[in-house]
């Protein structure tokens, strides 16, 4: 079974654009999601290996699209990286380190990204 | 009744101020009427409870407890509580075996309404400006990675400018942004003390180090260690590994390409010292006090080269400040520099 499904939810479109683009390039497949209502419908129908998740978006924010992921037993176990230009205080990432599996802080190096998300698919298959 | 007569609860009364004091174990050992009435608090609440366990005032509480559990003299913050900014400032006061906290609350509410319209917009324009650099600055690594043999030497230098600056713009926005939480008294919010090996971070700096710096000085063995290094001290460890970052960074930048930068770490009952000495041009009498102070820049035959903005060693002393360690500099010119560090040493059982 492939274990290249990521799905990223961002209001950027270029961000979403650009990331997924060179995801697809190191053989990913990829799933954009423009706001959290789209990417909460994504993760439930098509359950990705992984979810790459920004904080500040209009609508409904990251950390509401997370405890909305952890309460549905489908999409409880998929990975989350959150993706953020937003600086997370100390209390943040103390609150939630629990639920997110990685913090990504952008801007990015398209190598780190692979990294982190190479890291915790295979975590998530072993 | 004269003045001296009062009571120290009737004394306390009368300030303009709120006043709570504060036993070493977080109990209220005595309050005034101006205190309940900025802070909103029930009185039967203070005297009964532990703060910790009143609703709505956990940054309140915060503020408290890292006060007295890291033994400082005085600290400032402005907390949001009951709809109002309130200053509060915490003293120490020692007297023979006791020692007590006291709490100043004053009203800053209008001061810090605009303030907080001023920190907002700035906020959201630092966020505005990284969103479009964090879509450049992927683009950009993914075309070089892929092209790099697919292009004529030209294009790849072009390519390669482009990333040296977009680079340099995420640095400027990096030290914009620390600057505005320093001096917006957010900073403490991105650092908590906590117990932390002096090893690994010296370790995480020096990586960095090497990893990112001209090849010239790209030479492991300038640097000598002694002393203990596998002490536990209490600290941020990404901020500290910021500090000896900027510092080891300096040493081996404002000294000869062979000369050695020595690093020598003692500790007492308490504190622990860490030395960092190089043998390079060292800083002039009349301008070492200047360089803790932002955007200070000496004028020198490295720094006509360098493209830095005169903040780092500024924020190096704001982040060990919020640390409650210390940073000096001596300095000798044409002999080098030594800067020393003080940080409070942490129960190695905690790490």
């Amino acid at each position: 079974m492939s274990l290249n499904k990521v799905l990223i939810i961002d209001d950027e479109p270029l961000i979403l654009k650009s990331t997924s683009m060179i995801l697809k390039y190191s053989g990913f497949d990829m799933l954009t999601a423009i706001d959290g209502f789209d990417g909460l419908k994504l993760a439930e129908s098509e359950v990705p290996n992984l979810i790459l998740l920004d904080l500040m978006m209009p609508g409904i924010n990251g950390w509401d699209v997370l405890a909305k992921l952890k309460e549905n037993p489908v999409t409880a176990s998929i990975p989350v990286i959150i993706f953020t230009a937003k600086e997370y205080t100390t209390e943040e990432t103390q609150e939630y380190s629990s639920k997110v599996n990685d913090f990504i802080q952008k801007p990015f190096t398209p190598a780190h990204l692979i990294e982190i998300i190479k890291k915790h698919i295979q975590k998530s298959d072993s | 009744m004269s003045i001296e007569s009062w009571s120290f609860e009737d004394f306390i009364e009368f300030l303009p101020v709120g006043i709570i004091i504060f036993g070493s174990d977080l109990q209220v050992v005595s309050y005034n009427k101006r205190a309940i009435e900025l802070t909103g608090i029930d009185e039967n609440d203070l005297l009964l409870n532990n703060i910790s366990e009143i609703n709505g005032m956990e940054q309140f509480y915060s503020f408290i407890a890292s006060f007295i559990k890291y033994h400082g003299n005085s600290a400032q913050e402005v907390i949001e509580l009951n709809q109002k900014f309130l200053s509060c400032s915490a003293q120490q006061v020692k007297k023979d075996d006791t020692c007590q906290s006291i709490i100043i609350i004053t009203d800053a509410t209008s001061v810090n309404s605009l303030e907080k319209i001023r920190r907002d917009y700035i906020n959201t324009i630092l966020h505005s400006l990284r969103t479009p650099l964090a879509t450049l600055t992927s683009s950009i690594n993914f075309m070089s990675t892929i092209a790099a043999n697919e292009i004529s030497a030209d294009h790849a230098e072009a390519l390669s400018m482009s990333i040296s600056e977009v680079n340099r713009l995420n640095t400027i926005l990096d030290d914009l942004k620390e600057l505005f939480y320093i001096e917006s008294g957010l900073a403490h919010t991105f650092i908590k003390p906590k117990p932390i090996s002096l090893s690994r971070v010296i370790d995480n700096a020096l990586t960095t180090l090497f990893n990112t710096v001209s090849p010239l000085t790209k030479n492991r063995q300038r640097i000598h260690i002694s002393g203990d290094t596998e002490l536990t001290i209490i600290a941020d460890e990404k901020k500290l590994s910021n500090i000896f970052f900027i510092l080891l960074n300096n040493a081996f930048q404002y000294s000869g390409a062979n000369s050695p930068v020595e690093i020598s770490i003692s500790k007492d009952t308490s504190t622990a010292t860490i030395v960092i000495k190089d043998y390079g041009i060292g800083i002039s009498e009349e301008n070492i006090s200047n360089i803790f102070t932002k955007f200070y820049r000496e004028n020198n035959p490295v720094n006509k080269l360098a493209t830095g903005q005169g903040l780092s060693l500024f924020f190096a002393k704001s982040w060990i400040d919020l640390m409650n360690g210390s940073i000096m500099c001596e300095s000798k010119e044409h002999s080098g520099s030594v800067f020393t560090l003080t940080l409070n040493v942490g129960a190695s059982a905690n790490v």
